[in-house]
Parts: C-alpha cells; structure tokens; sequence
C-alpha cells in the first residue's frame, strides 16, 4: 500500500475502532449522561419515598432521617461533579481527536490546490455543451440503471431529470434495455440480438451453462453444451473455442460445488455486447467526456509539476498555444490523428506548416523545406540520407489513419 | 505499478484531498457544536443542582423535587440532542471509509495490474465529477420534475406545499450519485445548501437563506475580514429602496450598514445618495423643477450626507481620521457623474456579483475549490488530447455512389478522437494543444499519387472490405482512396519513411 494511504488507513482505523464499540468520546458523553440520568431518577424517589415516610419533614431535627436526607443529597451533588467534569472531558477529547487527524493524516495528503492548474479556463458559454456531453455520458453508462424500462419513459426520465436531449438518448435505449436484461440474469434479448456465430454469441452459450452449473443442474448444464456447442464449432469452425469449454466441464465432472465465475463472465458478455453494440451504431466505445476526464487525470501530475516550475522561472504558460510538456498518454487515448513531428524542426506539423515528401521519401516540414532550400532558389541534401533534392521535386502530403 | 501512465495512489490521494477534508471538518464542527452543548446544558444543570441544594437546606421538599424533575428532564433533552450528534458523527465516518477503501481499490487493482478494473474504476470516477457539477449547478427541485405531465398548476401548489418540508428537495446531481451508488463519495450536502442560498439570490432576488448563513457563520466571515456581510446588507438596502420602501431602507442602513463607515465609506454615501437619486427622479417625473439638486452636492462630505439623511452627525469627526484615503480623494473630484453609478448598483448583475462573493467565502470555508473539479479535468484533458489535426475535418468527396460516400464516412474516415466530438470541438478553441515530441503514425506507410499516405495494410483491408460488400468494383491489385474516392493500383504504392 502506499504510504499516505496507509497513514491514512491506520489513523482512520483508531478513529472508527473507538467509535463501533461504543468508545467513541461523544458515545461515551452520551453513556455517562444516560447513567447520570438514571440515577438522579433512582435517588429522586429514594427521597420522594422517605419524605412520605411518617414523621418525616416534622421534626428538622430527628438525627436519623436528616443524616439519611444528607447522606442522598450529598450523593447527589457527587453525581453531578463527577458528570459535570467527564462530560465536559469527553467533549473536548472528541474535539481534541479529530484536530489531531488533520495535522497527522490530512496535512500529509495537501499539497496543491485544484485551481492552481486551471490555467486555461473554459470559456464562459461552456457549460451548455459541458451539459451536453454529460448527457452522452449517462445515456452510454448508466440508462440501464435509470427507474424506468420503457423505450419512452426512459427518454423522457433522462430529458427531465438531466436535461438529456432524446435525439442523444434514443440511440442508447435498446443497448441499455438489453444491458438491463444481462445483469439481472436474462441472455435472451442479447441472444436475439447477437450475429450468429460471433464470439458474442459464444460467450453468451458458456454463461447460460454457468447459470445451470450455478443452479446446481448438472444434467442440464451437460445437456445444454452438447446441443449448442458442438453445432457452434462447426458452423463457425472455432474448433480452437473448446478449450473454454473444457474447464467447464471437468468442473461437472469432478468438483461436487460450482466455482465457475458467473460473475467474470456476465461482465464479459456485457463488455463484449456493448461493443458490438457500438461499433455497429457508430457511436464511440467510450464517452467523450469519460476519456477527456481520463486524459486529465493523467496530465493533472505534469501541470501540477509544470506549476512549481513555473513559479521558479516567472514562466507564463497561457501565452502559448501549446503546452510546454509533453504527456504520455495510453493507446486507446492517443491515435485519433496522426501526429507528425518534423525531424528538422522538431516541431510538429500544422496546417500552415504541412509535412513535403522529399524524392527519396523522407518527409519534413514545409518551413524546413522552404529554409533548406533558400525559399526554393538552391538544391540541398536530404537530412537523412545523401540524396540531394530541389524543391520542384518535392510534394505536400497528408497523413491518415484509417 | 502505472497501468495507463496514470498517477500514484498517493497523487490521487491528494487530488482528492477535498473529500477527506471536508467530512473531518464537519466532524470538527459536530464536535465543537457538542461542546457548545455541554457547556450550556452543564451551566444550567449546576444552576438547578445550586437550588436543589438551597430548597433542600431550607427544607423545601417539595420545590426540591420539582427542580430534580426539571434536572431529569433537561438532562434527558441533552440525552436526545447527543443521540443525534454520535447519528451525525458515525455518518461522516463512514464517509471517510467509503472513500479510504475506494482508493484502497485503487491500490488493489494496480498491483494485480488489472487494467480493465482500473479503466472502469475511472469511469465512476467521472462519474463522481459529474454528480458534483450536476449537484452544484442542477435545480432544487428536481423531484418535483418526475410528475412533469401534470398541468403546471397543481405543480406549483405542490412545490408550495413540499416547501414546508415534507419531502425534501432533490436535485439531478444526487439522484444520479445514487443511481450509481456513489453518493457516500462526495459532501453533496455542503454543495446543495451553497447551490440552494446560490439559487435564492440569482433566481429569485431572495436575501434571507444568504443573511442566515452570514449568521451562523460570522465568526469566521469577521475572521477573514470579508466583505460579504457589507455587500449583502448593501443589497437589502438596494432592493427596499427599489421597492420605495424609504422607511425599511433607511432602518436596514441605520441597524445594518451604519457600522460599517469606516470601511466602506465610499459604497455608503453612494448608497445614500441613491435614495435621493430616485427620490428626485421619480419627482422629475411629476414636476419639472428638482427641489433637492442643490442638497444633493452636500452629500459629498461625510458629515453632510449624515446630517442630510439620519438628522445627526457622522460616527466619527473626520479629524480622526490619519490621512485623507483615496476614496476620500476619489469623492471630491467625483461631482454629479454618478447618474451611471447609480444605475449600476440598481443592476441586477450585482446579484451575480454577491453570488460569486458568497460562493468563494463558502467554499474557501470547506477547503473546497472554486472551480468545479470537473471543469479543472477538462480543461486539462483537452488541452493533453488536442492535435493540430483536431476540429479541421477531413475534406472528404463524395462520389456519385452514395451507399459508398456515406460508408466511408461513417465508419472510415470519422474520428472518435474526443476533443473533435460534437460537445468538446465546441469548447476546445482557444485551449493551448498537446506538445508531442515523437511523430504518432502507423505502420508500412505508402504515399498514393495523390500525396495520401496510409498504413497499407489497411488500405488492403478496406479495398477487401468493400469489393466484399459490393460497395466498390475494385480489381484484384486495385485500392479506393477513401478520402477522394479514386481508384489505385498496389503498385502505385510509394513507401515512404517518416521518421
Ligand atoms: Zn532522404
Ligand atoms: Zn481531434
């Protein structure tokens, strides 16, 4: 575990373990009131029943009863010292406890503000279009969870509660009806919706047994491979697919108890679904905002970085139009476009700067060109390789990823 | 153990110091709210107790048993008001451990590098960020909303009716928190009172949520020398003044503002003077001459506006005063120019104004940051995802097959890069780009005659592809440039070396 997460975790620990046996300061204030209380009570009618005693209160003087009046009220006014001081020291120990948790635990984990990095703010008619993509979001990952199932009901429940235009929501419905289905333990819309023969279909077939070897059913769980599988590797030649299958059925064969992972393979089916479900609507896997937000987190390390930095060197970094550090983003956050860095430049490419196929293939930018070549008026050698080059011979060109 | 370059759990620890912050600082405030309890409920039990004591020696047996009954009760009602301080407190507890043991998650699933676990621990995540803005910046009354059909009638008279605190108010940013199960994550509570007294002041010009909070909390306002409690005051005024209500205006001055002419001396006599610009305004109005013009130039003494107004003289002697400050300098040369201030402390956008004052204070009190953390993401993710190449969309054309054109536009040549989507391409403009120091290409890249270069096995695979779907003849050797849609031999192909 990580340092500060350990601090905390521990130090958190001390703070909850006082407080689930009834040890916490406040608990205890509240256990001494509740018995300060009791035994006013019990001595209240202690006195109550020696002041109906006959004689009593006639004679202020009579030893006996007076000494037993003082004794309880001497005994009284004790209990409400004693109470009096702990109440008033539990108080402050509770107080006293949760300063302490700042100093130790919550001081260690500040070191920045989040505004410190928001450098580069958002311009003022943001919101409307941040509203927007917060409307995609839901309508791609939670519309499976929303209180309502109907194709309509659901569109309006997301117009009202989150102002989600239907245009947006209406393409997510019949992917969260069948999303809704799989979790709750139902395959069949997913079965009707998926192509025959896809691996979709053939994970759906090994969660159906899953389900049957869950429910202890080894008769039908055995019955249902044989008629599904089988016919599924002939049709689609995946002979290579019974090794999934084989764990399977060792398990019905040997282990008396079910420990198949459902679970791992309903959220696989799951995964597996809203992809194919994706890509064949054209809507992107993730939601824009997801991976945007994701990009920032990973970043957020570099600005906080650059922030420091920054403040040693006077440095101002919302001049520019590009960021003075590079991050490191995984795969599927990079590769939307192709970047093209010019080796001689060592800046990248631009539209007003756009990558020249030099005749021996290699590629700079145009104001490399345009320098190398003295704005076209000499020949010069390629920067990689010796062949010499004019700027006749030479053509724009245009990157795509497919 | 980074996964996707993501940062430590002790980065994100402290990226999220906010949600352990701000729970301990409640439970400080529960404490201190207990031992403000203590220490009045104690006094008042040793006040009884001091009479028991005294019926008790006076032999007033009776009194004395009456005053124990009061001593029982009173210590029953402590007895039920701590009950609900250890509910409070055991509550914000558990908080923190939601939120120890989802970065204890965190953790987890770095060491057993799971990456499919962590993308989807992101996702909630986001999800976190967008309740906090939903729960800041939704409606009140959102539950209100599922009932929609009905005529806005009947809603109006339930919303009066609900007002009264039978049902209490959800906005969009919980109900969605709870939807995902994640409401434990975030103070949503401290965000909906300040959207709540936010909402009163924009939406309906309503001071009162905003004059209790400065109440409860005028300590620290005092503390920090805020200028919140003047500029409130300063707007009940406005309004009743506004309104012709000169009485409740000049009282509100006299009981709320008067004590704050050393600070603010400048806003004061333009707040006075207001009250004779729309008096002898609204005389204008009924006959030409105006009676107050020459009174008016008295009021930029201090003493003069004081005489004019409150018949008596200014708190102070000027004399006190050190040095002539600069808004003194100010008001001299300022003559009777103030007919445009004037109707800007009439404008409504000073409730905008108070909103954001208020918003800072609040939030500055809680540790939590000005901005919406989700707003701070983005900005930052744009600008790390940004690419020349984004918001300038391929210039593709389209061909006279229109099954084809609209194929390739719709699954080929159509990014999902998330800074080019509908929503963010909006936004993105004058984010700074992402600075890359290494080209991002594709493999066994080939120009075309036509300067396109592609990863040519993908040029294969399309061609593939559409003679497959009969989108396109294409012979054997022959490729489809998607983006002008010609047609091109194999061996055509130039390969080239981008390095
Ligand atoms: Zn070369
Ligand atoms: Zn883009």
């Amino acid at each position: 575990m990580s340092d500060l997460l350990k601090n905390l975790n521990t130090e958190f620990g001390k703070l909850k373990e006082g407080a689930s046996d009834g040890q916490s300061h406040l608990r205890r204030c509240l256990k001494d009131t509740h018995e300060f209380k009791l035994n006013i009570k019990k001595l209240k009618s202690y006195l109550t029943k020696q002041m109906l005693e006959p004689g009593a209160g006639q004679d202020p003087v009579d030893d006996k009863i007076s000494r037993k009046r003082q004794l309880a009220v001497d005994k009284l006014n004790k209990l409400h010292r004693q109470w009096d001081s702990g109440v008033k020291k539990h108080g402050k120990n509770a107080l006293h406890q949760h300063t302490k948790f700042q100093k130790s635990v919550l001081n260690k984990i500040y070191d920045f503000d989040l505004d410190q990095v928001y450098v580069n703010q958002l311009p003022a008619d943001a919101r409307q279009h941040i509203e927007k993509s917060i409307g995609v979001h839901i309508s791609r990952y939670s519309m499976s969870e929303i209180p309502k199932t109907d194709p309509e009901a659901m569109v309006q429940y997301l117009k009202e509660v989150y102002g989600v235009d239907p245009q947006v929501s209406s393409s997510y419905v019949e992917m969260s009806q069948i999303v809704r289905q799989l979790r709750g333990g139902n395959l069949e819309p997913c079965m009707r919706w998926c192509t025959e023969g896809s691996s979709l279909q053939f994970e759906l077939h090994l969660l159906n047994a899953m389900y049957f070897l869950q429910a202890g059913d080894k008769v039908s769980t055995y019955q249902y491979l044989l008629k599904h599988i089988p016919s599924f590797m002939e049709k689609t030649k995946k002979t290579h697919l019974r090794h999934q299958v084989a764990p399977l059925l060792a398990q019905l064969v040997v282990s008396s108890e079910a420990k198949v992972n459902v679970e791992d393979q309903r959220k696989k089916c799951m995964k597996l679904f809203t992809k194919e479900y994706c890509a064949q609507s054209r809507l992107p896997f993730d939601s824009p905002l997801f991976l945007v937000v994701l990009s920032g987190v990973i970043s957020f390390q570099f600005f906080i970085k650059y922030r420091t930095l920054r403040a040693v060197s006077h440095v101002d970094w919302s001049t520019k139009n590009e960021l003075p550090f590079n991050v490191k983003l995984p795969e599927f956050l990079t590769n939307f476009h192709p970047i093209f860095i010019c080796p001689v430049l060592k800046e990248e490419t631009t539209q007003e700067n756009p990558p020249y196929a030099l005749p021996c293939h290699h590629i700079i930018s145009k104001f490399s060109l345009d320098k190398m070549s003295k704005n076209g008026t000499c020949n010069f050698k390629c920067p990689y390789c010796p062949v010499m080059a004019a700027r006749s011979k030479t053509s724009r060109v245009n990157f795509v990823i497919l | 153990m980074s996964l996707i370059n993501e940062p430590s759990v002790d980065f994100h620890l402290k990226l999220n110091e906010q949600s352990f912050h701000i729970p301990n600082e409640l439970l400080k405030r529960n404490a201190k709210l207990v031992n403000k309890l203590i220490e009045k409920e104690t006094k008042r039990v040793s006040s009884l107790f001091e009479d028991v004591n005294t019926l008790m020696a006076g032999h007033d047996d009776h009194s004395a048993m009456t005053k124990l009954g009061e001593i029982i009760k009173a210590v029953e009602l402590l007895e039920r008001k701590l009950e609900k301080r250890i509910t409070v407190e055991s509550e914000l507890l558990q908080r923190i451990e939601y939120r120890i043991n989802y970065f204890k998650e965190l953790d987890s699933l770095k060491g057993n590098e799971d990456k499919d676990g962590l993308v989807e621990w992101y996702r909630r995540y986001t999800n976190i960020l967008v309740g906090d803005y939903l729960t800041r910046n939704s409606e009140i009354y959102e539950n209100e909303l599922t009932e929609l059909d009905r005529s806005a009638h009947t809603r109006q008279k339930r919303k009066l009716s609900s007002s009264g605190g039978s049902t209490p108010p959800l906005n969009a940013g919980i109900q969605f928190l709870r939807s995902q199960g994640l409401e434990h994550h975030l103070d949503y509570d401290i965000l909906v009172t300040a959207n709540r007294i936010s909402k009163n002041l924009t939406s309906n010009h309503d001071l009162s949520l905003l004059v209790n909070w400065i109440k409860e909390n005028q300590a620290y306002l005092v503390s920090k020398s805020s200028p919140l409690e003047f500029e409130t005051r300063l707007q009940e005024y406005i309004e009743l003044v506004k309104d012709q209500n000169y009485p409740s205006a000049i009282s509100c001055f006299q009981t709320h503002l008067v004590k704050f002419i050393k600070t603010n001396f400048e806003e004061l006599k333009l707040a006075s003077g207001l009250l004779v610009f729309i008096k002898s305004y609204q005389q204008q109005m009924h006959t030409p001459v105006d009676v107050e013009e020459k009174d008016v130039s008295n009021l930029s003494s201090r003493s003069g506006f004081f005489r004019y107004f409150f018949n008596r003289p200014s708190l102070k002697p000027p004399r006190e005063l050190k040095q002539p400050t600069t808004s003194e300098v100010r008001i001299k040369s300022a003559s009777h120019a103030n007919f445009e201030r004037y109707t800007q402390v009439l404008s409504d956008e000073r409730w905008d104004v108070l909103k954001d004052l208020f918003l800072q204070e609040y939030y500055s009190m809680y540790g939590i940051s000005q901005h919406e953390p989700l707003l701070i993401y983005l900005s930052l993710g744009i600008s790390t995802l940004k690419t020349r190449a984004c918001m300038h969309e391929m210039e593709t054309h389209g061909g006279s097959n229109d099954s084809l054109t609209n194929y390739l536009r719709g699954e080929i040549t159509k990014t999902n890069c998330p800074v080019c989507s509908k929503e963010f391409s909006a936004i993105s403009g004058n984010l700074p780009y992402a600075h890359h120091i290494q080209s991002s290409l594709f493999d066994d890249p080939v120009m075309l005659p036509n300067g396109n270069i592609y990863d040519s096995k993908k040029l294969k695979q399309l061609a593939v592809e559409l003679r497959s779907k009969m989108l396109c003849e294409l012979q054997s050797d022959q490729i489809l440039d998607p983006i002008d849609q010609k047609v091109f031999s194999e061996k055509d192909f130039i390969t080239m070396y981008p390095t």
